[in-house]
């Protein structure tokens, strides 16, 4: 049934297609392209005013160009004018809120130098600091590097020792050069900041690209803790000197440490797995038995997400999505279903499945049955997006983990909050926030199919912990149609209408999350939804 | 025997005719080896017209031949010349004696010390600081006394001291005036003697920027020819010197000089350096940090305004390196084999290196030269490889900044047109284009699409400019459509 399913979904679907399920265990998802209007550079798919719906964000000299995402789906434009931009994001943008003014601050990483637009406060207005210092800018993320709870930056640099810039907490930024990748014509592409080797802190890893072999060896800078770093590539396997823009990082066999899928800009890809405490998180190369090599194609953009909400995490490389089967290999693979450079990632309607956009397209992942949750994480006293924390969510299919992430990939800047796919999971038994700061929150019996936002050190509300979902009918009473809002779609749900004798009086299956309900006499009714394990009970009223 | 002999000496003789003086502007010791070749060649071709001539006339190899000899000296400085490496059967018993000589003073050195023996012996001459030009006097060996001297003449051409200020290990000075390498107001950008203007046949488009080149070396060094495409083997002191201005410049229709970039060898290798002029045009500090500066001028009359980009030093370095080391880029010999209009007339300026003593008179006789891109009335293959080979080769060659890239835009390597990316898929895709070049398609050529963006992150060449090149990107156009076939 989900097959045919998804080939009608592929017919509506505009553009290429190519699913390759020679293992059958796995169901891609396919995409529905949108187009909406932009103006600049489309660069990100991030939440810019504090609601936690993630808008799009496309950049010119001077404006910024907000899609605001509103909670029906639909998108608001804003364009909000800036000063003109002594470098603008060319190369890279990346957006956290470092001034902690609930407001998303942009970061412009340009060929000649950084500009940062920092919000005014007041949600319509930026000021501009652009430092004077030449960076042939790369890669940039919002990180705290030195773990002080102030929001940092990092950009990678060309042709020159990467640069950053330490935050003193009142949002004033000072350049830094030295100390993080310091090869002095550079070759640093793809930084990525995350937690290897499970000791809490962001480490990060750097795709070089370019030039001599030393110039073109990747490094990981493990953090030592005291805001400072050691390069230590090749003691853990990965010193390649291939050639790479982006990474993409995940636990990808769910065995509760971090490997990655190291994306060739000229070569063959690899896939990295990290075999954990007991070998000190040294890497070994599973490239030849995991399928990626079936990606021949090249580029510049890699990420991670989990696109079929499987609870095995995906690689997006370079338009063409992997999908994991949960064990590092990948057998099937969509060749072409995003655009070609990725672009930016995030939840675009808001329905627990990650959408992608570039070039003026949403591609609408258009879902399936899978459960999900998605976690916005707001610290005090770690930084305030929880850039850095690690999140393990268990179930009873085992435990995910992810860090929270600023600057995938190489030029996009994609949403801020953290996307775990829960396959056919109906009840997160534990979730575990471990923040920067060393707070520890942990929550237990959490409701699948939300999105909940998580404030460092405090509990969650009753409704989320609560494992209840919510379901709710209108028009009530209703005369012909009854419309459902539930977190998914809904489609193809049986589900049964009983009187209040309970006696049942009618029964099928939801389409368009829509129950016709014209042939039932005036009176009250109890409405049961049976979707994917679980049966959802809602009384309503039939005029 | 006689025979190709005689075409060696022919072949020496054009040589010769192309070169009649050879320049040095001085040679210390340590380089005599050098000035040896120099000397050699148009020394070889006097010995032709004796031996061809005496050869039908019974000529007898064992006598002592002399043969004229050349050398070149700046004012106040001291050369010394082996006056018998282009001689013939050198007496090893006997004594040299020098007649005296103007302008200056000569002696007759010993190195190893054999009082006895003429034939290793050198001659030094000191110029004095009064003359410039042309000097001679004669050397001879006799037998015993005065009996049975043979001999010829050593021609000495006195130069001017270049008065460019000349510390190495201070460099890089503080104001572009410290080097003193201009005469009179320094925008004038008029050369003292030993800076020598230069220009590459084929030029790197910098947003309309207009440009005055010079090299300078220092007294007594001098470049080796290795190969047409390689750098010329430039010694130790060699400085390259780039001026960067526009002309009519608004409001008033002047000129503006923005800024002269230096290049320069130390012992450890080339080095940057930046000077960016000020408003009044009479200084140019040095700045190695990188800047903007906005003009707005009249290009073929219309105006244009940029917002112009003065590199830093890592900017420099980008395109200016091999791996982890500086290099300059136009020295090429393929660069600059064709003619310039000196103040004294015009040279071929290879020629000319030589003339002055810069460049050792060992050029081939074949170097395979770049052509103007811009001369319309060149192949069009050969004016795209002209192009590609100054404006991208620098990056697009092995251990340079995209050296990983599937494309090698050297000169010398584009004969081949899967170097210049035809047919070939790109590794980083850019739709709808499809392959790097598509021949016969501009619309799916990532070539085209590069050379043609202005976008910091799609545009070719990456840095140097930002606004394009409409002469190139036509050019660009012409030659993808002249390709023919399609690809696999």
């Amino acid at each position: 049934m989900k097959k045919i399913m998804l080939s009608i979904l592929a017919l509506t679907t505009v553009g290429a297609l190519f699913a390759q399920d020679s293992a059958g265990s796995v169901d891609p998802v396919s995409f529905s392209f949108s187009s909406v209007s932009t103006s600049g550079s489309n660069r990100a798919v991030v939440d810019m005013n504090g609601d936690f719906l993630d808008d799009i964000v496309s950049i010119s000299s001077t404006n910024v160009n907000i899609l605001e995402q509103q909670p029906d789906g639909t998108f608001v434009t804003r364009n909000i004018s800036t000063s003109s931009a002594n470098y603008t994001p060319s190369w890279s943008l990346a957006a956290a809120d470092y001034n902690r003014d609930g407001y998303t601050d942009l970061l412009y990483g340009g060929g000649s130098g950084v500009t940062f637009m920092r919000s005014d406060g007041t949600g319509n207005g930026f000021v501009e600091v652009s430092g004077p210092e030449f960076v042939f800018s790369q890669r940039s993320n919002f990180v705290d590097i030195n773990n002080d709870g102030n929001m940092d930056a990092f950009v990678c640099h060309d042709v020159a020792p990467n640069v950053y810039y330490i935050n003193d907490g009142t949002g004033a930024l000072s350049f830094n050069q030295g100390g993080l990748g310091d090869y002095p014509s550079g070759g640093n592409y793809g930084s990525v900041w995350i937690d290897y080797d499970n000791d809490g802190l962001l480490d990060m890893f750097i795709a070089k690209c370019g030039g001599e072999v030393a110039r073109r060896t990747n490094q990981m800078h493990r953090n030592n803790g005291d805001g400072t770093f050691t390069e230590n590539g090749a003691s853990i396997g990965l010193a390649d000197p291939m050639q790479t823009w982006s990474s993409a990082w995940g636990d990808f066999d769910n065995d509760g440490d971090m490997d990655v899928f190291v994306g060739a800009s000229s070569g063959a890809h690899k896939l990295m797995r990290n075999n954990g405490p007991g070998s000190g998180y040294t890497f070994t190369d599973v490239t030849a038995v995991s399928g990626v090599l079936a990606v021949t194609a090249t580029g510049i953009e890699n990420a991670t997400h989990d696109f079929n909400n499987d609870g095995f995490l995906d690689i997006a490389s370079n338009g063409n999505i992997l999908y994991g089967n949960g064990d590092l290999t990948f057998t099937t693979i969509s060749f072409g279903a995003i655009s070609g450079s990725n672009g930016a990632f995030g939840d675009l309607n808001n329905d627990g499945f990650v959408d992608a956009f570039n070039s003026g397209f949403i591609r609408y992942n258009d879902g399936n049955a899978n459960h999900w949750l998605t976690i916005n994480t707001v610290g005090d006293p770690s930084n305030i997006n929880g850039i850095g924390a690690r999140i393990e969510l268990t179930t009873d299919a085992g435990t995910q983990i992810r860090d929270v992430r600023n600057g995938e990939g190489f030029r996009f800047l994609s949403t801020l909050n953290t996307h775990f796919g829960l396959g056919t999971a109906t009840n997160i038994n534990t979730l575990v926030v471990k923040w920067p700061s060393g707070t520890v929150d942990t929550f237990e019996d959490v409701a699948v199919d939300q999105v909940l936002t998580i404030y460092e050190g405090q509990p969650l509300s009753v409704e989320e912990q609560t494992n209840e979902v919510a379901l709710t009918v209108f028009p009530n009473p209703a005369t012909e149609l009854l419309q459902l809002d539930y977190r998914t779609p809904l489609n193809d749900a049986q589900y049964n209408i009983y009187n209040l004798n309970g006696a049942l009086v009618q029964s099928g299956t939801v389409g368009n999350k829509t129950i016709n309900v014209a042939a039932l006499a005036t009176g009250a009714y109890v409405l049961k939804v049976e979707t994917n394990g679980a049966v959802i009970n809602k009384q309503f009223l039939k005029k | 025997m006689v025979v190709i002999f005689a075409i060696l000496l022919l072949n020496a003789w054009e040589v010769g005719f192309f070169v009649p003086f050879l320049f040095n502007k001085y040679t210390n010791v340590p380089t005599m080896i050098n000035l040896l070749q120099r000397i050699g060649l148009p020394c070889l071709a006097f010995l032709a017209l004796v031996a061809c001539n005496s050869d039908d006339n019974g000529y007898t190899p064992l006598t002592y031949v002399a043969v004229d000899d050349a050398a070149v000296v700046a004012q106040n400085a001291t050369i010394s010349i082996n006056v018998f490496a282009n001689d013939e059967n050198v007496p090893q018993t006997g004594s040299l004696s020098v007649s005296a000589a103007t302008s200056g003073s000569v002696n007759i050195l010993d190195p190893n010390n054999t009082p006895d023996d003429p034939s290793d012996d050198l001659i030094e001459y000191t110029a004095d600081g009064f003359t410039v030009g042309e000097v001679t006097f004669t050397y001879n060996i006799c037998e015993g006394g005065t009996d049975n001297c043979v001999g010829a003449t050593l021609r000495i051409n006195i130069t001017p001291v270049s008065p460019v200020n000349f510390n190495l290990e201070q460099f890089p000075y503080e104001n572009l005036s410290d080097y003193n390498f201009f005469d009179g107001a320094m925008a004038d950008q008029l050369p003292v003697y030993g800076v020598l203007p230069y220009k590459p046949i084929s030029t790197l488009f910098t947003d309309y920027a207009l440009k005055k080149r010079f090299i300078w070396m220092p007294d007594g060094a001098q470049a080796n020819f290795t190969e047409s495409y390689e750098l010329l083997d430039m010694p130790v002191g060699t400085i390259l010197i780039k001026t960067f201005y526009y002309d009519n410049v608004l409001p008033a229709g002047t000129t503006r000089i923005i800024e002269t970039r230096l290049i320069y060898r130390k012992a450890s290798g080339w080095e940057f350096a930046e000077y960016i002029w000020n408003d009044e045009q009479t200084e140019a500090s040095l700045n190695l940090d990188g800047a903007f500066t906005e003009v707005t001028w009249l290009q073929e009359g219309v105006e244009r305004t940029i917002n112009y980009r003065i590199p830093s030093e890592a900017e420099c370095f980008t395109c200016h390196k091999t791996q982890l080391d500086p290099i300059p880029i136009g020295l090429k010999p393929q660069h600059i084999n064709s003619d310039y209009a000196y103040n004294d007339g015009v040279s071929n300026q290879l020629q000319k290196m030589v003339a002055i003593g810069y460049l050792a008179d060992n050029l081939p006789a074949d170097i395979q030269t770049v052509i103007d891109w811009r001369d319309i009335s060149q192949p069009i293959s050969l004016r795209m490889r002209s192009y590609v080979d100054i404006n991208c080769a620098h990056c697009h060659s092995d251990d340079r900044h995209c050296d990983y890239r599937p494309v090698r835009f050297a000169f010398n390597e584009t004969a081949d047109n899967v170097n210049l990316g035809v047919c070939v898929d790109p590794e980083t895709p850019i739709p709808p284009n499809t392959q790097i070049v598509v021949p016969g398609d501009i619309d799916t050529s990532v070539l085209y699409f590069r050379v043609n963006s202005e976008a910091e992150e799609y545009r070719m060449p990456l840095l140097g400019r930002t606004i394009r090149d409409d002469q190139a990107v036509a050019m660009v156009e012409a030659w993808i459509n002249s390709l023919t076939g399609t690809c696999d």
